[in-house]
């Protein structure tokens, strides 16, 4: 058959090269300043910093930034470059190439000026509020359609192992993404939203999208691009195929499962919990197996693991890879779960995925790239050296001392006297003596962050020597129509190779059975969650506090969460029950704990504790690492969308009267008038709380002693 | 180590279910995928293995 001439699009690839690097250096940026707060936590307080680089803002801006721009844009950058190569032809559509890729910085841009600004969901991961979801969402799709279509009009049989886990990526982040962003505007005109879901069950759907955002967006797309570029720079085919195959469809089965781990000891129920044990467990299998197949390519090639910086940087990703996968089902076994959780070991196991997996392959795969974009050597392979020792050695400073610190948190929490007291009954005391951790953490950081800019040097200065990209001619013949229908003794997976709807229906199918049969249940059966009758809705004064904590990120660094521990039931009073949260939209559990839990903070101090306490931290606490929050006590509160706000909460099924909206400005006028009230009672200096009636510190402090309390005024209702 | 969390699983009512339930599950995943690829020959996993290595050759400026 006559071979057909076609050009490859490089400069679609060329744009994501470059935005990968670019939003490498911000995303890791943005890790380091997050990291030096813990050892000075003023120093980003200078005026015009404030309230938009406190640390609870900072944060999603950090993870957002590393996981959908830096990793993100890496993605694209492989999977534009492997697919039209694999399947021999130019992508679908140039229009949709590039409206993926401006679409997608756009998302960046609005979500590092809307998370700055305080408008955020709190949910981890999926901070974004509802108008960039829908844009999020929009652009995925663009990308889907892109991506199939250039499958339908290949020019290759085939379809590389690769290019499933791209298709699995892509169908399994969108039925995440959308699943767990479902919310409802306050207004059209609002950025503002309540999550449809509460309490318990926000909590199940989030950790389901949290973990598999993991899955599906830092592992099957980083896998599909191992699978394809290790290969590549090793020059011989990966070791097994077949086992390639086995890996794909059970790890996109298996990890669908495991999100519960991540609520281990919570308030959901135990059916579930110890279901996402189980699969946890499992995952390891399909894991290893990938990990394995992806060193056992390197065999015969070891030499040259010696010269080439690139293998490097894929042997260490890989072993990451491993690794990770290997802490993750053993952090899910439910006693080690139990130290773990809550603790700085969450965090350095994130960063072993993150730094060694995906930023390593990511960083070995770019300069693999701008040797072939640019048709040149790398502008310095010594500098690509330096840069793989220093990365190297950062990220064991990273990790190491997080593990410690994990540790060292857990057993100061857990440590009892010989009278059966809390010997470190200050919660303070026990993140004091990890402060040196912490300072190791930002060193570490600071390593891994060298090495990134140096490869930024090394390869603005590569494109600078090389030639210009240009697209590049290709000729291969067309693939030859066949029948939809299995051939004679064609083998079933052969056959569903080539059927490419089928096969994405299928990898979706295989994704969605664990989702269903873990959320469909807790969502329609009520008996799961059970009623309690203390428990009311938030007063409007208090609904506008809570919606202050997740403007400032509280729940970033404060659970409100008490396990079942006697240690914790000692320090916190009663363990959390699901039917407390049956009002919270969304669910503020948190996932970290810098400061101590919050759930049953209420009543616990006075009012006038609470009001120094966010001024300055270390007025009431010294030595507390805290931000302070002085803008709460100068901004006066803006009310004037509680009755929206209500309004919407009433349609998710929040037993608001039409007097209770009604009455709302009223009621919150009240309420602020009465701690008003309280806070100069106990005044030491007469003037001190004039003119705070009105301010957002009013709110704020009528949320927080409100929590956990609804099971204290009706004790026998928790029986 | 298995005994230390042994009692977790105890305490819940009809657990045995569940885990019958997932290793059946997995059983019957895991073992039907590796029953699946060993059936498929050799010369489409030999064919498969080998495309990211035979891309470069149809690229016309590489081979100039």
């Amino acid at each position: 058959m006559e071979k057909q001439q076609f050009y490859y699009d490089n400069k679609i690839v060329k744009l994501f090269f470059w935005a990968t690097v670019l939003w490498g250096v911000v995303g890791m940026l943005v890790g380091l300043l997050v990291a030096y707060l813990f050892l000075f936590p003023n120093y980003l307080t200078f005026a015009g910093a404030q309230p938009f680089l406190g640390f609870g803002r900072l944060r999603p801006l950090h993870t957002n930034a590393a996981i959908f721009a830096f990793v993100g844009n890496g993605f694209f950058l492989g999977m534009y470059y492997s697919m039209q190569r694999l399947l021999k032809t130019r992508m679908f559509s140039d229009f949709l190439s590039r409206l993926h890729f401006w679409g997608w910085q756009i998302i960046i841009v609005l979500a590092a000026i809307t998370l700055p600004m305080g408008l955020s969901s709190s949910k981890e991961y999926a901070e974004l509020q509802w108008p960039i979801d829908i844009l999020v969402a929009l652009i995925w799709v663009v990308m889907g359609i892109n991506m199939i279509g250039t499958l339908l009009k290949r020019r290759q049989r085939h379809i590389y192992v690769a290019i499933w886990f791209y298709i699995s990526t892509f169908v399994t982040i969108a039925m995440l993404y959308i699943v767990n962003n479902l919310e409802l505007p306050i207004s059209m005109s609002s950025f503002y939203s309540y999550s449809v879901y509460s309490g318990v069950k926000d909590a199940m759907v989030q950790w389901w999208y949290g973990h598999n955002a993991v899955a599906f967006f830092l592992t099957t797309p980083m896998l599909g691009l191992m699978y394809y570029f290790v290969p590549k720079a090793a020059q011989r085919p990966v070791y097994s195929y077949r086992l390639s195959i086995i890996h794909f469809w059970t790890l996109i089965f298996i990890y669908i499962w495991a999100g519960p781990h991540h609520l281990l000891y919570s308030a959901l129920p135990d059916w579930i919990q110890n279901t996402g044990t189980v699969f946890s467990i499992m995952l390891i299998f399909p894991s290893w197996g990938g990990m394995i197949n992806g060193l056992l390519t390197l065999r015969g090639a070891w030499d040259k693991v010696r010269e080439d910086p690139i293998l490097k940087f894929f042997v260490v990703a890989i072993t990451g890879y491993g690794m990770a996968t290997f802490e993750g089902p053993m952090l899910s076994f439910k006693n080690l779960n139990a130290i773990a959780h809550f603790t700085d070991w969450i965090v350095g196991h994130v960063h072993i995925g993150t730094l060694a997996w995906n930023g390593f392959l990511l960083s070995g795969m770019l300069y693999w790239l701008a040797k072939k974009l640019y048709k040149t050597e790398l502008w310095s392979t010594k500098l690509a050296n330096v840069h793989f020792w220093v990365g190297t050695i950062g990220i064991l400073f990273y990790s190491m001392p997080l593990y410690i610190a994990g540790f060292t948190q857990a057993f100061l929490w857990k440590q009892f006297d010989e009278t059966g007291v809390l010997v470190y009954g200050n919660f303070l005391e026990t993140v004091t003596q990890i402060i040196p951790m912490y300072a190791m953490r930002a060193f570490g950081g600071t390593l891994y962050f060298t090495g990134f800019v140096l490869l930024a040097i090394n390869l603005l200065k590569t494109a600078a020597i090389g030639e210009k990209v240009e697209d590049e001619l290709a000729e291969v013949a067309p693939l030859e129509k066949i029948s939809g229908k299995r051939a004679v003794k064609e083998k079933f997976h052969a056959w569903l190779e080539r059927k490419v709807v089928l096969f994405t229906v299928l990898a979706l199918l295989a994704t969605a059975v664990g989702g269903a049969v873990q959320i469909i249940p807790l969502l329609v059966v009520k008996s799961n969650i059970p009623e309690i009758a203390g428990v009311k809705p938030y007063t409007p004064l208090q609904l506008e506090g809570r919606d202050i904590y997740i403007r400032e990120g509280c729940n970033n660094c404060h659970s409100q969460l008490i396990r079942p521990f006697r240690s914790e039931v000692e320090r916190y009073g009663e363990y959390s029950k699901g039917g407390e949260y049956v009002y919270d939209f969304p669910f503020l559990w948190g996932s970290r704990r810098t400061g101590p839990d919050l759930h049953r903070i209420g009543e616990k101090y006075n009012d006038t504790w609470h009001f120094d306490h966010m001024y300055d931290p270390r007025l009431t606490s010294p030595g507390s690492i805290m931000p302070r929050y002085p803008w709460l006590h100068k901004n006066t509160l803006d009310y004037s969308n509680i009755e929206a706000k209500m309004k919407t909460l009433q349609k998710l099924g929040v037993p608001y009267t039409e007097d209770d909206v009604a009455n709302a400005t009223a009621s919150i006028n009240k309420d602020m008038a009465s701690i008003q009230a309280s806070l100069q009672e106990n005044a030491t200096e007469s003037d001190k709380f004039s003119n705070t009636q009105d301010k957002e510190i009013i709110a704020l402090i009528a949320y927080l002693q409100r929590l956990g309390t609804g099971i204290k005024t009706n004790q026998t209702a928790q029986k | 180590m298995l005994r230390n969390i042994k009692h977790y699983f105890d305490s819940i009512d009809g657990i045995e279910i569940y885990s019958i339930i997932t290793t059946l599950t997995f059983i019957f995943v895991f073992v039907g995928m590796v029953a699946l690829v060993f059936l498929l020959k050799r010369k489409y996993i030999e064919e498969g293995r080998n495309l990211p290595l035979e891309d470069d050759e149809n690229d016309i400026n590489f081979n100039q």
